[in-house]
């Protein structure tokens, strides 16, 4: 290996939780955030096998290849979905100033790991219906069942949860879009 | 709107989200109430994002195939590790410094302790970059500390010759001792099956085929 060539492995421990995160938040709008480790190890491979030049910032070039992977696995599915004509709107997604889009990941992270870390304000029940229902959203019937409460019961557990979590948080954490 | 509307509508919402009821038509709110619904939804986004960033490195197929995971059968060897330092004239902060460089989040207390504790906890892929650092390849930094072999599927497929060609050309592709390229190949196997996976013999050795040769392949384009 040249002694130019970036160390991977060290720069992926460092990025590999934003990369992992964009590409869900990507994935997700076609229901198929279960597929941002595929686009990630995309991403990587794509990057082992034509590493950029002079880069400055890692960060930026590991989370934009990421979120170009995960838009390629939308625009299939969606070509999968509902044939060639609606395919490509996503042959136009901009991928915006790249600065600009590390910048809001970054935020985006500080946040989640806030309202992580607030989970610890919530009882045990509580926090397993936010966790379990709306952070990996299992199905609400199979968390009330677990819970031997009826799936009504947790959608009130769950707006409990959240109304306590956003007033745990600051409040320019909760920004809306 | 009453309480239990807006309840409705902010459990509808959380249900739509998940995909669960996609084409139901969503409640009408009125501004307060839309507010109000949106700061919760704002911090179910947050939870969901949470929820979903990188898995742990021991079921996560790229950092096992980066050599990310600690493996006894390619562990540092502390006494190895400090006569490689002093021969390479640094301090163990010194040492620190240089792979802090490369990217490792490593402090001269973390060299101490592998020299003086215990390195179980070193992944391959740092220990490469400790024998760039100090100049000495990475059979001489490393030991096995787990010598028998284990027998499973993984076991068996990395018995294979095609795997013994495929850790070839990784070893070759990534500059890696044949010993630690294997040591990486096979932790990416296990992590495909960590991840729940109940692939075949022939279909680990083709994944792997297809990703050695994706990096090779971007290799050659970049060769002068």
């Amino acid at each position: 290996m040249p002694e130019t060539q970036p160390d991977w492995a060290a720069l992926y421990l460092k990025h590999r939780d934003a990369m992992h995160r964009v590409a869900a938040k990507v994935l997700r709008e076609a229901g198929i955030a279960d597929q941002a480790g595929d686009a990630v190890q995309e991403a990587m491979m794509s990057l082992m096998a034509s590493p950029p030049d002079d880069v400055r910032e890692w960060e930026a070039v590991m989370v934009a290849t990421a979120k170009r992977r995960a838009l390629d696995r939308l625009r299939s599915a969606a070509v999968r979905h509902a044939g060639p004509e609606l395919g490509e709107e996503h042959d136009h997604a901009d991928l915006g100033d790249v600065a600009e889009e590390v910048a809001e990941a970054a935020d985006r992270q500080r946040a989640a790991a806030e309202v992580w870390d607030h989970l610890a304000v919530l009882d045990d029940r509580h926090r397993k219906v936010a966790w379990e229902y709306v952070a990996l959203e299992r199905p609400r019937a199979e968390v009330a069942e677990e819970l031997g409460v009826t799936p009504a019961r947790v959608s009130q557990m769950a707006k409990a949860a959240l109304e306590q979590l956003r007033d745990a948080m600051s409040p320019e954490e909760v920004a809306h879009d | 709107m009453t309480k239990d509307e807006r309840d409705e509508a902010l459990a509808s919402l959380l249900e739509a989200r998940a995909g669960n009821v996609r084409d139901k038509p969503q409640p009408l709110l009125n501004e307060g109430d839309r507010a109000e619904v949106e700061s919760l939804i704002e911090v179910a986004d947050l939870l969901w994002e949470a929820g979903h960033g990188a898995p742990p490195l021991e079921s996560d197929p790229v950092a096992a195939l980066l050599g990310l995971n600690p493996d006894p059968h390619c562990a540092l060897d502390a006494k190895a590790l400090v006569r490689a330092r002093k021969n390479a004239r640094l301090k163990g902060s010194e040492l620190a410094e240089r792979l802090v460089a490369r990217g490792w989040e490593v402090q001269g207390r973390d060299v101490f302790r592998w020299e003086n504790q215990s390195a179980a906890d070193v992944a391959p892929a740092l220990i490469k970059a400790i024998a760039d650092e100090t100049g000495v390849s990475v059979e001489q930094l490393t030991t096995n500390l787990q010598a028998d072999v284990e027998n499973d599927a993984v076991a068996e497929v990395a018995r294979s010759s095609k795997f013994e060609g495929l850790v070839e050309r990784w070893a070759r592709l990534q500059g890696l001792s044949h010993a630690m390229a294997a040591s990486v190949l096979e932790s990416r196997l296990r992590a495909t099956v960590h991840r729940g996976d109940r692939p075949d013999a022939g279909q680990l050795l083709q994944s792997l085929d297809a990703l050695v040769a994706a990096v090779e392949s971007g290799t050659r384009r970049n060769e002068p």
